[in-house]
């Protein structure tokens, strides 16, 4: 498991091609964050990762990312 | 195989029982060997491709003897001398809007093998109108992913009761072309995607022994009600493997995320879904559109005459033309590794673009989006840039 966040914080999974983007697999950001201002959030640390994102994923109205809380970003893969 | 949970009727389920794996590459290859080795009665492979060098070290049930074997056939071969018992069917082709139907409904669950995202959503579509259970897993670089899907399988538009989702309930669009490289471009570690093949099998075998498969009122009478394993199926759990040693994740590298039931608004599987095998065959809806047209074509950042080929650039340069210059190659440090052109500095994009999105957030010069190393004597210093 990522360490657990600095208090204020939550952890952000990076999984397969999100991670390449990033070049990270983990980080924290500050919480809380509204879910609806998550991609803004990333946009404005990784140009151009919103445009490959699927925002519609993340379904919740008035979600709000708490503090410990972990999210993780998906991307799905498709070779084999 | 006598183990808890799996006993004569598990088996003899299992012979009963048929598997269509689509795709014999690093996927399919592990995972036939596993549900031939159950003893799974037939067993179709399909794939268009021919065994290459290149495939050896995953795709582990061919042979460098085969090299230029239809992959179906030396699939074939190989998993004849593991049980020749199964009834073995190839479909030396690749699967099409046109052909998919007839071939899939005749089996019972259906193997996604397969290294492209519109393949992907032809396969989940046919599944979700034929109602065949589907287990999908893929892999690239250092990850995999694994899940079961539409299953136990339930008509299109059923909401009355949980229902387990298809692929587009899971992944409603595909990933950017850009983004989604094949195992050939962007490179695989041959254990990760032999693991997922083989987990795969695991599940398939699972699913076939106690017959998710069949609507519960085919299902034989040794179980009452709802099981676990089908409630758990209507939620199905998203494997993740990352096979990366240096991070943070580590040393748990399996997650298991829990996914969604099946979506009101799925396209496929949905209320009022207009997704038919009349219209897939007719060639809706298009699915190379679907995958290879979201996003806008690139746009052509330089003219004609800002471009040089790497060997009018060569000669140039031996002959003394260009001025004092900066070569940035800007391809990964582990392709830079094999070899660049001499004196270039090796600044991979994902590095580039970090920069710029820091350079944005928190101020700075645009030249900062390179290295001291990689910025000449300024602004003037002209740069060339090597991708290939």
């Amino acid at each position: 498991m990522p360490p657990k966040p600095p208090p204020g914080h939550f952890n952000i999974l990076y999984f397969a091609s999100a991670g390449q983007y990033t070049s990270k697999s983990v980080e924290v950001l500050p919480a809380p964050l509204p879910l609806r201002d998550l991609f803004a959030e990333l946009e404005r640390r990784y140009n151009g990762i919103r445009a490959s994102a699927d925002e519609e994923a993340a379904e919740g109205e008035g979600v709000v990312i708490q503090e410990g809380d972990e999210v993780a970003i998906i991307p799905p893969v498709s070779s084999g | 195989m006598v183990v808890p949970g799996m006993g004569k009727y598990g088996q003899l389920r299992l012979i009963n029982s048929s598997v269509l794996i689509i795709g014999a590459g690093g996927l399919g290859c592990p995972a036939a060997q596993y549900i031939a080795g159950a003893g799974i009665g037939t067993i179709g492979i399909m794939d268009g491709d021919v065994v290459e060098p290149s495939n050896l070290h995953r795709q582990v049930a061919h042979a460098t003897s085969r090299i230029g074997m239809p992959k179906v056939d030396s699939l074939i071969t190989h998993l004849r001398f593991l049980n020749p018992l199964p009834t073995y069917m190839a479909y030396p082709f690749h699967l099409t809007p046109q052909n998919g139907a007839d071939i899939m409904s005749r089996y019972d669950l259906i193997l996604d093998c397969t290294d492209n995202p519109a393949t992907r959503y032809l396969i989940s579509d046919f599944c979700v109108l034929l109602q065949k259970p589907l287990v999908s897993a893929a892999s690239v670089q250092k990850s995999g992913q694994l899940i079961v899907l539409n299953c136990p399988p339930s008509p299109q538009g059923v909401f009355d009761r949980p229902c387990a989702p298809c692929y587009r309930c899971c992944f409603r669009k595909p990933p950017p072309p850009s983004a989604d490289l094949s195992c050939g471009e962007a490179g695989i570690m041959g254990p990760v995607v032999g693991m997922m093949g083989v987990a795969q099998a695991g599940e398939a075998i699972k699913i076939l022994a106690s017959g998710l498969h069949l609507p519960p009122e085919r299902r034989s009478s040794d179980g009452g009600s709802e099981t676990d394993t089908e409630r758990n199926l209507t939620q199905p759990t998203l494997l993740i493997y990352s096979y990366d040693l240096a991070s943070a994740v580590g040393p748990y590298t399996f997650r298991a995320l829990k996914m969604g039931g099946r979506r009101r608004n799925c396209f496929a599987c949905g209320e009022g879904s207009t997704l038919t095998l009349e219209g897939i065959r007719a060639g809706e809806p298009d699915y190379a559109q679907f995958c290879g047209a979201l996003m806008p074509p690139p746009t052509a950042a330089l003219t004609p005459e800002e471009r040089i080929t790497a060997a009018a650039y060569d000669e140039a340069r031996r002959k003394g033309e260009l001025p004092p210059h900066v070569l940035l190659d800007i391809r990964e440090r582990e392709h830079f590794s094999f070899g660049g052109i001499d004196g270039a500095v090796n600044v991979p994009f994902g590095k580039l673009l970090m920069n710029a999105a820091k350079i944005k957030r928190d101020g700075g010069e645009a030249e900062e989006v390179l290295p001291p190393e990689a910025r000449g004597n300024g602004r003037d210093t002209p740069i060339f840039v090597s991708w290939g």
